[in-house]
């Protein structure tokens, strides 16, 4: 994985290198001058074996998220890489037909690219001397190590001698000479083959093919070609590295496969492979598609182009045409015009015109330049450049790789920085007990000339060695975590033809392990200096620490220590301590964050960050709680909480966007990533957190409700109420901390629920049909009526319904906008059995009809009514009708249309317009798709196949709806079941806290349990008492991550379900119950331990401790 | 029937105590005899590491000798369980620490009611009985402090509360003025033979301070883990 976060990985890497080294070379200095100190840190470390242990643990679990996130994107991303490269081999560049989809692999090509479609999809013929042209005109190429004309068709075959029918099997034709690597194949033994090497009739299988079809060497298998039945034998079962062995393929002489497809002297592809080895070689591939789209685009049409946007009218269309294209697609369009304002057409200029999607962005300039003179010639040139075009899909299929390794890892990252911050405040705390314990040490050894600082060097001393260890220890726990998740899932793609291998680079595992180190570093040194502040006289004593100095005596110190300076200069060094001091105090008490909060929102507000506006405002209200609580402190308790109960209300109110909701208004920008929603959680759990800890003494009391009736329990819910209620800090840490591991499962459950609901029903992508159809490009659709009568492998009777959907480039005129005019509009036309057959679902209709199936019934039956598919937002599901015209374009017939009624947009529908094809009666469609229903006697598998072979050798490529969203479903489970895994991650750093805090607790209370058991307390009762103390803050913390989870859950989906109303808040009670008992569950087992320690403590040996 | 013919509440039969550390054993009590009649207001002398806490520790049943029977009103604490013996406890016996050992999470009257609770008494009734103990100590205007609210001296006779409170037999008492300056020392003294007189209870005190034995009825003096007069 090369970025995290748009970051390059490297750079990461050596800024967390240069920090570790930096805070080693401190430390260093630091022995230097007083090894005394290293000494004292480091003989800490062994004094207690099990708490060292259990610190060392917790250390480690933050590593170990970290950890596994990158080893699980790493994975994905070296799992795609393998993909790739198994399915396209050698080749890094394909030359094909120009067709519009082609031009970018989007997430959905992840199974195209498993299953090989992604190399074969298109099929559009062209001539052979096409190839001979490109020969000629590139010359010599060093960058090129072979470029060979090809065919590539699927293709039925079976193979008598083993009675195996394969479906979807790659027929390949390449030339018997010059074919270069392309023609070197290999059998088990290491053999060498070559195309020359066949006979007459021979092919040869690869390994995958062969076991498709149970084939061996010598077997004759049947070609499926139209009414043809050729006759092959197997020459060798071979494999080849050239053309890449992922997928299933037959490989023969290209002027064979020519003769038996009817195409003399025609090719459906031009295959490169560029020089280097199958990974370095995609490094010269923008070199390759350069030189090349220069040779492919012709002189004159780059000629004529040129003079076209050279002109001042198009440079400025130009600049709006930037203004609206999508950010990844600005930089080639910013060259273009840079090009074109050269005054003769240069090499950069033709090779970018040949770029798929600087066409599409030259179509949008001529529709901007519609009515000029400009804006036809433009258009007429385009049609010139729609021919021939590159592909570089290798380089794009490791980009995506890349990328989707990358956005992968963020978002376990981003997902992972609540348990990484969960982890973190366990380190911080586990710092704060340990400093605890050994208060009176510390404070002996104040009293005897230890600075502060010296102080704290030792705390930094003993808690870089548990660092050290626990962060390595973190890396192979996250490791063993991220491999065993892998391993767990990938069992689960095997079926689909997809092999995940576990890997983590060691780039990754270096970056993993520093920034687990400065991490846990970070928080121990926090601690150390937070515990460092003590009172020498209370520490030895262990009396409770004096107050600090008023807020008079602040501000009158720089006054004192100035005019103290005036007779000891010296005393002016202390002078930024004492402004701290009082900036500090200032800070806590309210004015000092309001005042910075501002700042932030309005800096927020000029960069239009979100995240500065977002925790300006969050600041400010914290900030007037506090000075609330100040100016309250006088007053009785119930004062203070009434205040920050409200200060907490008014954090959850603003980060759950409560005013939005209740209709007073929106944020004034969106939000731009998951990373907002990692902060909006944080903030919810914390706000969350602080309304608990405010009313601790309630919600405890309210808990233990359900304890009380069992009186002889009573004794042990008095301790376990009364320790968390004392120590609200300590307990608003552990509540924050199992919160925030409850919340992150609780949101991606829900999360996934609502993606699982929207987008994962099978009878949504299917429309209700088992099988779809496509035909050829560019080629006649077959009549799929007329060949099913005569058709041997299956029957018109074996289908309940055949529907065809339609697709007719059109202009639309809406008479209704201010400035009118025709705008190209895909429409969408369904014949009338698939509109009798399956009513689309409407999200919004017109008035006029009480129901939506009464508003499709009148598309149905009425010529004249369409639908509207569009993304856009929706509120309601009224939807105010109106007439529109279409005309096929430039000058057909227009028809009169009267829209009545939105699409769901998931019926998969392109966003335009839907009509019964009767409305266009008299224009010529073509058809899109076929859709097949198949009666419930026959085996869609076996319907499938019939239609292959009774069309497929006219273009017909059959795909099994329910398959492919069954893949598609297996993908997401996976991604699924990885996340949980991974969540699972936080469930035992949360699990981890829990059992560490409890065990802090039975050391730090051992005289306490001497008491107890003195006094009468029984072993269990002890036992009773730690095991509820635990179970409280637990299920507490359960309660408040999973309101948490389901708040933010409910206003992340109503933030997605803006123009997406398949997107719908569900939520899965099911799923959360499992959770909340697993949690619980693991808790109750976790608080085992400490409680059994604390039981098991010998009275007489604990008071005399 | 007089003292001595009484049968003793607490009897001791050749106790041994032995700690170990590795392969070093250190006898802290060495075949120790000891009785104890009811009402007797006892004092346990000695230098420091003579065993005197350890023999109040196997005396209490916080801590199991090696060796030799303890008897507590008769009942022979070897052959109790640890649940029977600790509810024997929290019923029969009341504690003072030297450094007091109060829960610092809980207020004064919770700190007293605490043994109550444990001893099934009822909530409303352990109150009562805390509010009135905590009255016998003089501490009725501190019922809702927090032991670190309180000085020395009031935190120990919060802990002499919570001995008492319970109406034990026994109070055991270690080094119970080893923390208090001069006059809270004489004050909790003053307050142990007030309920001594007033309530019979026997006190078994640990201590080191020669004042305090001599406001004791008797005084048992140990050297080297034996009893030495």
């Amino acid at each position: 994985m090369n970025s995290i976060f748009g970051v390059s990985t490297t750079l990461v890497l050596l800024v967390l290198a240069a920090l570790a080294l930096g805070m080693l070379a401190l430390l260093a200095v630091a022995v230097g001058r007083g090894a005394i100190l290293l000494r004292v840190g480091l003989r800490n470390v062994p004094r207690r074996p099990l708490r060292t242990a259990l610190v060392t643990a917790g250390l480690a679990v933050s590593t170990a998220v970290l950890t596994s996130a990158f080893t699980t994107g790493d994975t994905m991303t070296s799992t795609i890489r393998l993909l790739v490269t198994s399915q396209v081999g050698r080749v890094d560049e394909l030359i094909v037909l120009y067709r519009r989809q082609a031009q970018s692999i989007g997430p959905q090509d992840i199974v195209q690219i498993a299953t090989g479609q992604l190399v074969s999809g298109s099929r559009a013929y062209f001539n052979e001397r096409e190839y001979d042209r490109l020969v000629r005109a590139l010359g010599e190429q060093p960058a090129i190590a072979a470029l060979t004309p090809a065919i590539v068709e699927p293709m039925v075959a079976a193979n008598p001698a083993s009675q195996q029918v394969g479906s979807h099997l790659n027929v390949i034709g390449l030339p018997s000479q010059g074919a270069g690597l392309f023609d070197e194949f290999y059998d088990a033994s290491k053999r060498r083959y070559q195309l020359r090497d066949l006979g007459p009739n021979d092919v040869y299988l690869n390994a995958v093919a062969a076991t498709m079809l149970g084939a061996k060497e010598g077997d004759e298998l049947l070609l499926y070609f139209g009414q043809e039945r050729p006759r092959v034998v197997v020459g060798a079962i071979v494999s080849s590295e050239a053309i890449g062995d992922g997928q299933p393929a037959l490989v023969m002489p290209l002027g064979r496969l020519q003769a038996l497809v009817a195409r003399p002297r025609e090719i459906n592809r031009i295959l490169i492979a560029n020089a280097g080895d199958a990974v370095t070689s995609v490094e010269r591939s923008g070199e390759v598609v350069r030189a090349l789209r220069g040779v492919l685009v012709r002189d004159e049409v780059a000629r004529a182009m040129h003079e076209i946007l050279h002109t001042e009218v198009a440079q400025s269309e130009m600049v709006k045409a930037l203004a609206q294209s999508p950010p990844s697609q600005r930089p080639k369009l910013e060259a273009l015009m840079a090009a074109s304002r050269e005054p003769t057409v240069t090499p950069e200029f033709k090779s970018l015109l040949g770029d798929p999607d600087i066409i599409g962005r030259i179509s949008f300039v001529s529709f901007l330049l519609r009515g000029t003179p400009q804006g036809g010639r433009l258009n007429d040139q385009l049609r010139q450049l729609t021919g021939l075009t590159v592909l570089d899909i290798k380089r794009a299929a490791l980009d995506r790789a890349e990328e989707y390794g990358a956005v992968l890892t963020s978002i376990f990252f981003v997902v992972g920085i609540l348990a990484i911050a969960a982890a973190l405040a366990l380190v911080f705390l586990v710092f704060v007990l340990l400093a605890a314990e050994r208060r009176s040490e510390m404070g002996v050894s104040r009293a005897i000339g230890m600075r502060r600082g010296q102080l704290v060097a030792t705390f930094l001393y003993e808690g870089l060695a548990y660092d050290l260890v626990g962060a390595l220890l973190g890396v192979g726990i996250g490791v063993a975590a991220g491999v065993a998740a892998v391993n767990l899932v990938s069992g689960w793609l095997v079926g689909y033809g997809v092999a995940i291998q576990p890997y983590v680079a060691p780039r990754s595992l270096a970056i993993t392990y520093l920034a687990g180190v400065l991490l846990t570093f970070l928080a121990v040194g926090g601690a150390a200096w937070r515990v460092s502040r003590l009172n020498v006289v209370a520490a030895i004593r262990d009396l409770p620490d004096a107050p600090s100095p008023s807020l008079a005596a602040l501000f009158l110190q720089p006054t004192r220590l100035l005019a103290a300076s005036l007779h000891r200069p010296a005393l002016l060094l202390r002078l930024p301590g004492a402004l701290g001091a009082i900036g500090w105090r200032l800070t806590c008490r309210g004015p000092a964050l309001i005042a910075i909060g501002l700042g932030l929102r309005a800096a927020g507000l000029a960069a239009v960050d979100w995240a500065a506006f977002a925790l300006g405002v969050s600041l400010t209200l914290l900030g007037a709680a506090l000075v609330g609580r100040w100016i309250v402190a006088a007053l009785p308790n119930w004062a203070n909480r009434l205040v920050m109960s409200a200060g907490a209300l008014a954090q959850l109110a603003w980060w759950l966007d409560a005013w939005s909701v209740f209709g007073f208004g929106h944020w004034p920008f969106p939000e731009p990533n998951v990373g907002a929603f990692a902060l909006r959680g944080l903030a919810t759990v914390t706000a969350l957190v602080w309304l608990a800890s405010a009313n601790l003494t309630v919600a405890l009391g309210a808990m233990t409700l359900v304890v009380r009736p069992v009186r002889p329990a009573l004794p042990a819910l008095r301790l376990a109420v009364t320790y968390p209620a004392v120590r609200p800090w300590r307990t608003a840490m552990a509540l924050m901390m199992f919160a925030l591991v409850i919340f992150t499962m609780t949101l991606a459950t829900v999360l996934l629920n609502v993606a699982i609901v929207a987008y994962a029903d099978p009878t949504k992508a299917q429309l209700g049909y088992d099988i779809r159809g496509e035909p050829a490009q560019g080629g006649a659709a077959p009549d799929i009526r007329a060949g099913l009568a005569t058709a041997v492998a299956i029957k018109e009777t074996d289908f309940a319904a055949i529907g065809t959907l339609y697709s007719l480039p059109a202009e639309v005129l809406d008479l209704a906008e201010p400035a009118a005019a025709w705008r190209p509009t895909p429409v969408s036309l369904l014949d009338s059995e698939f509109a009798q057959q399956i009513p689309l679902r409407l999200v919004a209709w017109s008035p006029q009809f009480p129901s939506a199936e009464l508003a499709w019934r009148a598309v149905i039956e009425r010529s004249n009514a369409a639908l509207l598919v569009s993304r856009d937002p929706i509120t309601t599901t009224a939807f105010t009708p109106s007439i529109v015209w279409v005309r096929e374009p430039r000058g057909g017939t227009p028809v009169k249309l009267e829209l009545v009624g939105r699409v769901d947009p998931s019926a998969g529908l392109p966003p335009g317009i839907v009509a019964p094809l009767t409305a266009f009666a008299h224009s010529a469609p073509e058809v899109r798709s076929y859709f097949f229903r198949v009666r419930p006697d026959v085996r869609v598998e076996d319907a499938a196949l019939g239609l292959t072979l009774s069309f497929g050798d006219a273009g017909l490529r059959t795909q099994i709806v329910g398959q492919e969203a069954a893949r598609a479903a297996a993908i997401r489970a996976v991604l699924t079941s990885l996340l949980q895994v991974f969540l699972g991650l936080g469930l035992i750093a949360g699990l981890a806290a829990l059992g560490i805090l409890g065990v802090m607790a039975v050391v730090e209370r051992r005289s306490h349990i001497g008491v107890l058991r003195a006094i009468g307390y029984r072993k269990w009762l002890v036992m009773l008492a730690f095991l509820l103390e635990s179970a409280l803050t637990a299920l507490l913390g359960i309660l408040l991550g999973g309101v948490a989870g389901v708040l933010l859950a409910a206003q992340i989906t109503r933030l997605l379900a803006r123009g997406r109303p398949e997107i719908q808040l569900v939520i899965p009670w099911s799923d959360l119950a499992i959770i909340v008992a697993v949690a619980g569950a693991a808790a109750l087992l976790t608080a085992l331990l400490p409680a059994q320690q604390a039981g098991a403590v010998r009275p007489a040996e604990a008071i005399k401790s | 029937m007089t003292l001595a013919q009484a049968r003793p509440v607490i009897e001791a039969r050749d106790l041994w105590r032995i700690y170990r550390s590795g392969p070093l054993e250190v006898p802290a009590l060495r075949g120790v005899n000891l009785a104890v009649h009811a009402g007797e207001m006892v004092a346990i002398m000695g230098p420091s590491g003579c065993g005197k806490t350890t023999l109040l520790n196997c005396l209490a049943g916080l801590d199991d000798p090696d060796r030799g029977e303890v008897f507590i009103e008769g009942i022979n604490l070897r052959t109790l369980s640890d649940d029977k013996r600790t509810i024997h406890r929290a019923r029969r016996m009341g504690f003072v620490f030297q450094s007091h050992n109060l829960l610092p999470v809980l207020s004064a009257v919770e700190n007293v009611e605490l043994p109550m609770l444990v001893a099934g008494v009822s909530s409303k009734e352990a109150r009562r009985r805390s509010c009135e103990a905590l009255a016998a100590v003089n501490l009725s205007d501190r019922l809702d402090h927090r032991p670190a609210q309180l000085s020395g001296g009031q935190q120990q006779r919060v802990a002499i509360a919570r001995a008492i409170a319970t109406d034990p037999a026994i109070v055991w008492a270690d080094e119970p003025t080893g923390n208090l300056d001069s006059e809270s020392a004489t004050a909790i003294l003053d307050l142990f033979q007030r309920l001594n007189r007033q309530r019979g209870q026997t006190l078994v005190i640990v201590t080191h301070a020669k004042e305090v034995g001599d406001r004791c009825d008797r005084i048992i003096r140990m050297s080297d883990g034996q009893i030495v007069a």
